[in-house]
């Protein structure tokens, strides 16, 4: 394949991708993911792994060390375990 | 456990909530995707060690043409990119993308052909690459054959990534996702495009330092920053300090890192203005790196206590802060004045292993740590050993591009000062490339460390850890 049809072809892929992108961004905008944007921030948390529950604590298990009382993510999870 | 032949679904079992039934539909591919990744991981190292130790002893091993630096080395590269990191961070876009979207994953099916196809390719490249079959080209060494097993592969992930996003089950797209799915559009594209075989000359080195670069912009970057997004915040267990300062990061990342790869030629026979406008968009890369820096930093600022007892978040900061380091020397790397000094001297290869291992290697780690109990509900045996495993990679990483980053600027200022014979600019650098050996064994113990609890992870042995809230999922799970 000689180079400037090769040339044209890319040309038409990389615009392909341009226009992937721009209509991303459009879509995004219409539908309307950057309204309320602090909501948007709490969507990794739910009720069982709400916002200040630390959700990785190998460390600080009975098993390895005494964590200080301080340790809010053991003190919700022990309350965690003892609720039905 | 078979997720496959015995679905769970969400009214079948009102006590898991979507987001551990979402964790359980992956499991099975996730974990495959891991253990190969873990696997490529070793067989990585220990090619980039062996390539290391012939710079202190230039005959070891010179005696099996299959063992020489120039075949090691490109399989180092291949074996680590292509399987360690993209294996890994394959894993992870899978697993963050049903979580984040709380559904169960869509077509499962093409995820095992996925790894399977993907192996195929890496084992038959490093093989090539080893016989002295090799491309040439940095990056993309491997011949076609494994690179159309490697791309039919990726495709095979993309579709199932965006056939689930697809059927997501929330509304907001969060700025993780922004950043897994930008990665499933662009990369199979790229990845075709440079291995199209109608390139020479000048513009081959073009579109190989396209591509190189175009590999960490739109693959291994965005599934480090998409984990880094999510795991800081959800182990904490406090949102993102400025949600809008992270999706400005995401689109100004999209506008600007894609045209940084001809920085990688600053003084080759190119136009000008083509270096000219890569070196403007690295230096524009100040802004997304900035948001991102600015965000992790002060999502962690006052929790910093807990890096004590999450392994998640000691390997996820460390990651996070390397990014912004490893950024800002590479715009700084692409100016044409430091250029000068750093071009063509070891400086570069510490570059290259503070991004990809300080980086995105730490962030994979601390990915792994936080999913694989979530995974096969069996927490992590001996935490102690996870402790020596972060101090001798911390540490061993640390070594290996100190070293690298002084003795190649001493070499860079001994090439260019024309008084000096060429081959002081070797011998200077001696001390360092022992130092980096060093550095690699560390970091190779360190790897044999988590290996060994990534095996009894997936064996689910050594000593049960009381540690909810696995145990009561893994009782409704496994009855």
């Amino acid at each position: 394949m000689s180079l400037p049809l090769a040339g044209l072809i890319l040309i038409l892929i990389a615009l392909i991708g341009g226009v992937i992108a721009m209509a991303a961004f459009i879509w995004a905008v219409r539908t309307k993911q950057f309204k309320d944007l602090n909501a948007g921030a709490y969507v990794i948390f739910d009720e069982e792994e709400p916002v200040g529950k630390v959700t990785d604590n190998i460390f600080g298990f009975p098993e390895t060390k005494k964590p200080p009382a301080s340790n809010k993510g053991r003190g919700k999870h022990e309350s965690r375990k003892q609720s039905p | 456990m078979n997720p496959e032949s015995n679905p769970l679904k969400i009214d079948e079992s009102p006590e898991l909530s979507a987001r551990v039934l979402s964790d359980i539909s992956v499991s099975r591919p996730v974990l495959a995707f891991f253990a190969f990744a873990v696997a490529w991981l070793l067989i990585g190292t220990v090619f980039g060690l062996t390539a290391s130790l012939k710079f202190n002893f230039p005959d070891w091993l010179g005696s099996f043409p299959a063992l020489t630096f120039g075949r090691v080395r490109p399989a180092h590269l291949n074996a680590i990119m292509y399987g360690w990191v993209s294996l890994a961070s394959a894993g992870c876009a899978i697993w963050l993308t049903v979580r984040l979207c709380q559904v169960e994953v869509r077509w499962r099916k093409l995820l095992y052909a996925s790894v399977l196809l993907w192996n195929l390719g890496l084992l038959y490249g490093t093989i090539s690459i080893l016989t002295g079959n090799n491309q040439g080209l940095e990056w993309l060494e491997f011949p076609r054959g494994a690179a159309i097993l490697i791309a039919v592969a990726f495709v095979c992930l993309s579709l199932s990534i965006l056939r689930t996003f697809h059927a997501r089950q929330v509304k907001h797209i969060y700025v993780s996702l922004w950043y897994i799915m930008a990665s499933v559009v662009w990369f199979p594209l790229l990845y075709v495009i440079a291995n199209l075989p109608f390139y020479s000359g000048v513009t081959q080195a073009a579109v190989n330092w396209w591509f190189a670069h175009n590999a960490i912009t739109v693959w291994f970057t965005p599934i480090g920053l998409a984990a880094a997004y999510y795991f800081i915040p959800k182990v904490v267990g406090r949102p993102i300090y400025s949600y809008y300062l992270s999706l400005l990061g995401f689109w100004s990342f999209a506008l600007f890192y894609n045209w940084n790869g001809i920085h990688h030629l600053v003084g080759g026979p190119l136009p000008t203005w083509l270096i000219s406008v890569s070196i403007v968009a690295s230096v524009l890369m100040f802004i997304p790196v900035i948001t991102v820096a600015i965000n992790h930093h002060l999502t962690t600022v006052g929790h910093f206590d807990k890096l004590r007892y999450s392994p998640t978040l000691r390997f996820v900061v460390f990651g996070a802060m390397c990014y912004t380091a490893v950024s800002f020397q590479g715009s700084i790397e692409a100016l044409r004045s430091f250029s000068e000094i750093s071009h063509f001297t070891h400086y570069t290869i510490g570059h290259a292993h503070l991004g990809m291992y300080a980086f995105v290697t730490m962030i994979l780690f601390g990915a792994i740590y936080y999913t694989m109990p979530r995974l096969t509900k069996w927490e992590w045996p001996y935490p102690v050993l996870i402790k020596y495993h972060f101090w001798l990679v911390a540490l061993g990483i640390g070594l290996y591009v100190g070293s690298m980053t002084i003795g190649g600027i001493l070499q860079g200022l001994y090439m260019n000062d024309a008084s000096r014979p060429f081959i002081s600019s070797v011998e200077v650098t001696q001390p360092y490339l022992l130092a980096r050996s060093l550095a690699g064994v560390l970091i190779l113990i360190g790897h044999l460390i988590f290996i060994y609890l990534f095996s009894l992870m997936i064996l689910r042995r050594g000593p049960e850890r009381k540690a909810p809230p696995w145990q009561e999922e893994a009782e409704v799970i496994f009855p």
